[in-house]
């Protein structure tokens, strides 16, 4: 059971030279956030390398700082790793929040149809079109001290509908397929139909879903740090774009500090987006090679 | 107007060994292999044969029209068309091969109801055509269209409509129409009566009879049911498996098949085989 | 969307027949007007959702104006006794919190939908927050409008030269660098754009919106300035915006390009660029149309932090600067215009869509 889907993980995989380059820059960052702990202390050599003063100010980026030092004298790059490994487990822990959200909002809408379906994707359908940024940074206005956990949960409220939005349509292309018709004259209960026929049908979707909510999660976690609205206690990427940004380090040209995040955070979007695409393209024969080479 | 006694020569087409070759993940697929055929100047030639036997891809071989992963790997194909100097159709390019298009050679496709495209009227498909290839016709357009379109029994009403406002047999017509507009040398015409029901078939089938009265042109016409050739073709060839296994005179095949084969496929339309006898 | 439209029926009816009265068979006979009369409708509905969800929003998050506006008088020595209940009731009263919730809501809507009242801002006490959104909205609309349109023709241009083009090398990089880039925030190209433009070669602006040294007006001088300083903050939205619009369109592009009647059109012997832009491009825009649309939304939370950024005087900047003062009315009504532009914005496409494309059915 669990071998041959492994199996066919690994055949889609090989379909996709996108979805495999997507998994493998992916595979890779979550590598580095992993020995992130690890990384530093090596940087730090004993001590920690991103207290304040642990090192001299504005120090250029050199042998024994890559990235040079900030402006309290943390290193740079010991400090990218930890944030890049913090907006990791933000995008996975909105990624997956959303990604349930998504499935069960996609579930009942797509399979209960309706005018259940009508209210929920009106919702869903809302959320998507009208600029939910501005009900975001009125969120995080009252995170001043919040936990990982809590800011993942408090961006999910408005990653959630890109999951439900791909999944959503799936479930109702499947709604209609013979064996769920079958499965369903036969009076299986809804919850086995959807267990046992849909979910494993649905399983590239929801990583599409999965990614995209995670995408749009970090993005939106960005997008509140560099205007300073990050919620206080969460160092990741975008905070250290804001702090350049703020401390100046454009005018003295203190390029690591911002575009090295800058650079990590566009290869994780681009990272997720090939999966996105790719699985599609595997998926969904009349994209396949459409976005292709 | 066909009739240019003189630089004309006897055949449209002269077809020499022609191979098309499909490769596919599944290994090579010779859908043509080797044909030898000769299309006769004014006349209408009908290609038998049964689904999958290599006729469209012969269609569209010959229409230089065959994409990937279909591959032309050998033969000539002889185009002599009236007024112009002959010219190996597998060997044009570009510029020279476009210019033949239509004018010279035009084509009528098999599942002719995606063919036209969806977002445009029906008039500014013919003019897009007549004013490429012949932009001295741009006065007489408004006339022309309504002619075209009564040649083959539709109102002139429908020059303004779209696509989707038609029926299968109407948008069969309209594509006719817009295949002799110019009164090329030679119409390929693929499947035209499959898919419509059998009244709309024989309208359309005399239709393509009118055609070349009026028109002079000659005729390739593709079709797996014997029944249309023997009410429409001068003479037919029969194709199997991506060859040629009979040509000849439509009575003569019909009354007297060489090939087993044809026998099969005559025989397999048994109220053909009434009206035959 | 959801609500079931009238099963409207083609006009086949012979026009001698008594002809049929009241509103279903008038709107069978006028496909077109039924779309229309449906389509506003679920307009409104949405619009009434979404500013529903937004006010309820707002409310159930934590945080007191009235507290707010006292301690910043408070800061400002414009006040500086403690405030008594009766100044607390006042304020109460003028902002709206006076009554439970509902009876909020409701007196919210009425003064917004009646009198476009929105209720006094905070950051700009006492002007009423729809001015303070008013002076900012032509910028938001000129720097977001022009770069949101600039992206898109741009875009589904060269996406339909990508998608027509598929194999080549040109092409291979566009699609490659739109998958890569195409979610990017405008800001960080606009962070590379100063830190290039601005502060290294130091040509271009890289904060506000004119020159100050030139009094705003119908002037030759000012509109080139405003063109000047918009440079930057207008490229980093078309960058990264022409890159998404690419990869979607190629995405429709290249099912296009297996149609029938593209082969049709090949054999017609039509020259290239008449097939790209008449048979190709032709039925794959259309769909582009809606998607701009839906997009503005998310174009309006890029182009805040450009705003932000570049200190460029719309929505995006009044929106930052009311939330660090927590002018909740100020960051309501940003809201609010928002969601009335985006949503109405749609609505007109929708409406426009039929006209262009002659397949769209009005019944169903
Ligand atoms: N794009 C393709 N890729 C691979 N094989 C193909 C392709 N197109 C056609 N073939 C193969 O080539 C052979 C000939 O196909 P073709 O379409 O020419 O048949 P046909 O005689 O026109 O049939 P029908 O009467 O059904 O139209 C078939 O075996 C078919 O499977
Ligand atoms: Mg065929």
């Amino acid at each position: 059971m669990t071998m041959r889907f492994l199996n066919a993980v690994l055949r889609t995989i090989r379909n996709s030279r996108r979805l495999a380059a997507g998994l493998v820059i992916l595979g890779v960052m979550v590598l580095l956030a992993l020995f992130s702990p690890l990384i530093v202390n090596a940087i730090g050599g004993g001590k920690d390398p991103i207290e304040v003063a642990a090192y001299e100010k504005w120090l250029v980026p050199g042998a024994g700082h890559l990235l040079g030092t900030d402006q309290f004298g943390r290193d740079v790059f010991a400090m990218v790793m930890k944030a890049l490994s913090v907006s990791l487990q933000i995008g996975a822990i909105a990624g997956i929040i959303s990604t349930v959200v998504g499935v069960i909002v996609a579930f009942v809408a797509g399979y209960k149809g309706g005018w259940i379906d009508g209210i929920l994707s009106t919702f869903t359908g809302i959320l998507l079109v009208i600029p939910t940024f501005p009900l975001l940074i009125a969120l995080s206005a009252y995170a001043k001290n919040v936990t990982l956990f809590q800011v993942g949960v408090m961006i999910s409220i408005f990653a959630w509908p890109f999951a439900a939005k791909t999944i959503r349509s799936q479930v109702l292309s499947l709604r209609t397929r013979p064996y769920v018709d079958l499965a369903r004259v036969s009076k299986a209960r809804d919850i086995e139909i959807i267990v046992t026929e849909l979910l494993p049908n649905l399983l590239p979707f929801i990583g599409v879903g999965f990614a995209s909510s995670a995408l749009g999660a970090i993005f939106g976690l960005v997008g509140l740090e560099v205007i300073g609205l990050g919620p206080g206690g969460v160092v990741d990427l975008g905070q250290i774009i804001y702090n350049a940004i703020t401390t100046g380090a454009l005018t003295l040209g203190a390029w690591p500090m911002f575009v090295v995040p800058i650079v990590l955070l566009t290869l994780l979007f681009a990272a997720l987006n090939m999966v996105n695409i790719g699985l599609e393209e595997v998926y969904n024969p009349r994209l396949r090679g459409v976005a292709g080479e | 107007m066909n009739n240019v006694p003189g630089n004309v020569s006897e055949s449209v087409l002269e077809i020499k060994g022609l191979e098309v070759v499909y490769s596919t993940n599944r290994g090579d697929v010779k859908a043509v292999r080797g044909i030898d055929l000769d299309v006769r100047r004014g006349e209408i030639l009908g290609i038998a044969g049964e689904s999958g036997s290599g006729k469209s891809t012969l269609a569209v071989a010959l229409l230089r029209l065959l994409k990937a992963p279909g591959k032309v790997t050998g033969g000539s194909v002889l185009f002599n068309p009236a007024g112009r100097s002959p010219v190996d159709l597998l060997k044009v390019h570009g510029e020279e091969l476009r210019v033949l298009r239509w004018s010279a050679l035009s084509y009528l496709p098999q599942g002719s109801m995606s063919s036209l495209n969806p977002v445009m009227r029906v008039e500014d498909q013919f003019k897009d055509v007549i004013l490429e290839h012949a932009p001295e016709r741009k006065s007489s357009l408004h006339e022309m269209i309504p002619r075209l379109l009564a040649q083959v029994g539709l109102e002139p009403r429908v020059a303004r409509m779209y696509p989707h406002e038609l029926s299968g047999g109407m948008k069969q017509r309209v594509l006719m129409a817009i295949a002799v507009a110019l009164e090329p040398d030679l119409v390929i015409a693929d499947e035209p009566t499959t898919a419509l029901d059998v009244t709309i078939q024989r309208v359309i089938l005399q239709s393509l009879a009118d055609l070349r009265t009026d028109f002079g042109v000659t005729l390739m016409v593709i079709s797996h049911d014997m029944g249309v050739h023997a009410q429409l073709a001068d003479r037919v060839a029969v194709m199997y498996e991506g060859q040629l296994v009979e040509v000849g005179d439509v009575r003569q095949v019909f009354k007297d098949p060489q090939d087993a084969y044809t026998r099969q496929l005559i025989e397999s339309i048994p109220k053909l085989g009434r009206r035959a006898s | 969307m959801t609500a079931d439209a009238p099963p409207v029926v083609a006009v086949d009816k012979s026009q001698d027949s008594a002809p049929s009265r009241g509103v279903r068979a008038w709107l069978s006979r006028h496909p077109l007007a039924a779309y229309a009369i449906r389509r506003v409708g679920i307009y409104f509905v949405e619009l009434w959702g979404a500013l529903t969800i937004a006010f309820f929003f707002f409310r159930l998050i934590p945080g007191d104006p009235v507290q707010t506006l006292i301690q910043t008088l408070q800061q400002n020595y414009m006040y500086n006794q403690q405030a008594s209940t009766e100044l607390i009731a006042r304020y109460q009263q003028e902002f709206g919190l006076t009554g439970n919730m509902f009876s909020q809501y409701l007196k919210y809507m009425e003064k917004l939908v009646l009198h476009g009242d929105l209720g006094p801002s905070l950051i700009n006490y006492p002007t009423p927050a729809q001015d303070v959104i008013l002076r900012a909205l032509p910028w938001t609309i000129g720097l977001l409008g022009i770069s949101a349109v600039l992206s898109w023709i741009l875009g589904v241009i060269l996406g339909a030269i990508a998608g027509w083009r598929r194999g080549k090398l040109g092409s291979a990089i566009a699609t490659n660098l739109s998958i890569a880039l195409s979610h990017v925030p405008y800001f960080f190209v606009a962070l590379i754009l100063v830190y290039i433009f601005a502060y290294s070669m130091g040509v271009l602006p890289a904060r506000s919106a004119y020159d100050s040294n030139i009094s705003p007006g119908i002037s030759l001088e000012f509109i080139g300035s405003v063109l000047k300083y918009g440079l930057l903050p207008g490229l980093s939205i078309v960058v990264i915006g022409t890159l998404s619009w690419i990869l979607s369109t190629r995405m429709l592009m290249v099912p296009v390009l297996g149609e029938d009647y593209l082969v049709y059109a090949e054999a017609k012997g039509l020259k290239g660029w008449r097939i790209l832009t008449r048979y190709a491009l032709r039925n794959c825009y259309l769909p582009q149309i809606t998607a701009f649309g839906i997009s503005l939304g998310f174009i309006f939370n890029g182009n805040v932090l450009v705003e932000q950024l570049f200190n460029y005087p719309g929505l995006g900047t009044t929106l930052v600067t009311a939330i660090q003062q927590l002018d909740f009315n100020t960051i309501l009504g940003v809201t609010d215009i928002a969601i009335f532009s985006v949503l109405t914005a749609v609505l007109l496409l929708d409406l426009l869509l039929p006209l262009l494309d002659p397949r769209v059915k009005y019944w169903k």
